[in-house]
């Protein structure tokens, strides 16, 4: 409180960003008009007539872009009034935004490289609810930026340093996260990129053959063959090198600790966050691992917050722990929700006609292809492909079950990928049963539980226990007193 | 029923049941504004699709393959639509409890939404213009979670809608 009772004055004053704020939202100027205008910017670069006066017109953009971003820098002001966080904004509309210190889920401190170069630090807040969006301070100077986290927070969100980190990525581990992504996507886009330059490439490529003798030139029209291979594994190198590279830009020195009541997560490598979030705002806990992750012992967790009414793709407020181990998920399991599930469970799977709908569904859109192209070749696929689709869905059914426990409730899903799902009943936002014609005749439902990060569905349950799972979840929400966030 | 929502340890067969016999059912004017739309959408469809074919038989040449079988599709999609209604609005309806609202719609597929009064973050109630000369409207919750409305019943008469929004709303957000 003494603290607080200091520092407040200095922002009781209206006051400005850095002025390398300016860069914040010359760049986000940038992005927008890129990102709604690029087919006609596209169509502008293709056209000669346009093209000579690109020069011209380019420094035309930039001066009124920073003119704009100039004016938006110095129309943006902040200060603190009465417990509440008031923020102006706006050129010509002036916009005045109010976010009381309750409605703060969670305050973010970025630095980019250039952030560091000049001492200075970017704030993010998010806010819950339909009051608004996040907002972005982008721009202030470290101790500044220090203070009006103190504040935001209320104090009692202090930097815990003594508490024994639950995750500390080194070297070694940083390593194991990048060897166990998804290669697969990443040499596919990589393939893509290479695609995308083939016509040059191939230009380049002729020179060449025509510079060596006609004798290596033979030996290789024998041995393409053999090539193909090695560009299968030349790609899949460099989808591990992205993965690699991405791994250690996201996670470089990522720490997690867990505080009395509170998450802490900072790290990066470009661009280092940090932040802590209230436990009591967790919404649903995830684990996703795939098969080399499951084969290294550890997988990834995601923390969902509960989603703003106004930003539907939840992206910034979801929390990505990568490389946790069973004992490592199981402490931060131990931290958010109390009950045991390794005893004493109700364990509820679906019906079996699951997997049977599901492979003939995925069967019938392999035929498809057939259908259009009749020819012994699309045959045999097809039939792989309907052979994987029954495996695949099988398996999946294998995996999927739900364990019910009087205030939890964990869903565990997927093959390849395998899901954990685990959340408070009373937690849940509302609940809904959906059953088709067929379904319907078969006694069978889908359960869709719906958090505020999204809803969890239970596939294929008798229409009684789907009562019953309804029910005890309206129970257990209508009962409760406690806040669900 | 105040006890048992005390008592966390009571037994799932005592739980308060969602009564499937006590939803209570729209009104026959939202059943005529839903035919209505069906008519007209159908008949409009139907008409599009066979004037080529009239066109063409006056013409007398040969009708192609693909118009025929656009019209058989729209057929059948016709009689799945008009099952869907017939069979599937006896189905619609609300149910009001102490502590929440559950709505139950479709017959291909059948739907049971139930909202807790105490995770409403708003509701509102809209009226288009189709629905304003059937005198009927929407009332529309908001929970948590996701954009849009979480829960909208459309086709409730005017005051009910009222009727139901403020006796939610003096209940929303508590628990």
């Amino acid at each position: 409180m003494n603290e607080q009772a200091r520092v407040k004055p200095v922002f009781s004053q209206a006051k400005r960003q850095h002025v390398l704020g300016v860069l914040r939202f010359f760049t986000r100027n940038v992005w927008t008009l890129a990102r709604s205008f690029w087919p006609v910017l596209a169509g502008l670069a293709i056209s000669d007539s346009i093209r000579m006066y690109a020069g011209l017109i380019g420094a035309v953009g930039v001066l009124f872009l920073s003119v704009v971003a100039f004016l938006e820098h110095w129309r943006f002001t902040f200060k603190i009034e009465a417990s509440a966080l008031v923020i102006e904004r706006g050129i010509i509309e002036r916009e005045r935004m109010v976010i009381p210190f309750d409605r703060i889920q969670t305050v973010h401190t970025e630095e980019l490289f250039w952030h560091r170069m000049f001492g200075l630090v970017g704030l993010r807040i998010d806010t819950a609810g339909s009051s608004g969006a996040e907002v972005e301070i982008s721009a202030l100077k470290k101790s500044e930026a220090q203070q009006l986290n103190t504040i935001l927070s209320r104090g009692a969100m202090s930097h815990s340093e003594a508490v024994q980190p639950l995750v500390q990525l080194d070297w070694q581990k940083l390593l194991r996260i990048g060897l166990t992504q998804n290669h697969l996507r990443n040499a596919i886009i990589s393939f893509g990129a290479v695609v995308a330059v083939i016509e040059p490439l191939m230009q380049w490529l002729e020179q060449g053959m025509d510079a060596l003798p006609w004798a290596w030139v033979w030996a290789l029209k024998l041995i393409w063959v053999l090539a193909i291979p090695l560009f299968f594994l030349f790609f899949l190198l460099v989808g591990l090198l992205v993965s690699l590279v991405g791994a250690i830009l996201r996670y470089h020195k990522l720490t997690v600790r867990l505080a009395d009541n509170q998450l802490e997560m900072s790290g990066g490598f470009l661009k280092r966050f940090e932040f802590k979030l209230p436990l009591h705002k967790i919404q649903m806990l995830e684990s996703k691992s795939g098969i080399l992750q499951r084969i290294a012992g550890f997988e990834t967790v995601r923390i969902h917050q509960a989603r703003s009414q106004v930003t539907s793709d939840g992206g910034a407020v979801n929390v990505l722990i990568p490389g946790l181990n069973d004992q490592e998920t199981a402490v931060l399991a131990s931290r958010l929700f109390l009950e045991d599930f390794t005893r004493g469970a109700k364990v509820l799977r679906p019906h079996r006609l699951f997997w049977i709908r599901r492979s003939i569904w995925r069967s019938v859109f392999g035929l498809i292809p057939f259908l259009l192209l009749p020819h012994p070749l699309v045959l045999v696929l097809f039939i792989a492909w309907m052979l994987w689709s029954v495996l695949a869905s099988l398996r999946k059914y294998q995996g999927t079950s739900f364990v019910v426990k009087p205030t939890e409730l964990l869903f565990r899903t997927g093959w390849r990928v395998q899901v954990k799902r685990r959340v408070e009943w009373r937690k849940l936002q509302r609940v809904s049963i959906r059953s088709n014609w067929f379904m319907q005749r078969k006694g069978l439902a889908d359960v869709v539980l719906s958090t505020a990060a999204g809803p969890i569905t239970l596939p294929y349950v008798r229409v009684e226990s789907a009562k019953q799972l309804r029910d005890w979840g309206l129970f257990q929400i209508e009962s409760s007193s406690a806040p669900w966030m | 029923m105040a006890n048992l929502f005390q008592n966390p340890t009571s037994p799932l067969e005592s739980l308060p049941p969602i009564d499937e016999d006590e939803f209570e059912p729209m009104p026959a004017r939202y059943r005529r504004q839903r035919w209505t739309v069906f008519a007209v959408v159908v008949c409009l469809g139907i008409g599009v699709l066979c004037a080529p074919i009239v066109w063409l038989a006056l013409q007398e040449e040969v009708i192609p393959d693909p118009v025929w079988g656009m019209l058989i599709a729209m057929g059948l999609i016709s009689v799945l639509w008009a099952i869907e209604e017939f069979r599937g609005f006896p189905v619609r309806g609300v149910l009001l409890r102490e502590r929440d609202l559950t709505f139950r719609s479709g017959f291909w597929v059948r739907e049971t939404v139930t909202v807790p009064f105490n995770r409403i973050q708003h509701s509102e109630v809209s009226q288009g213009p189709l629905a304003r000369a059937f005198g009927v409207c929407t009332l529309k919750l908001y929970t948590a979670g996701s954009s849009g409305a979480n829960l909208r019943v459309p086709g409730l008469d005017f005051e009910r809608a009222q009727e139901l929004r403020a006796y939610l709303d003096e209940r929303a957000g508590k628990s």
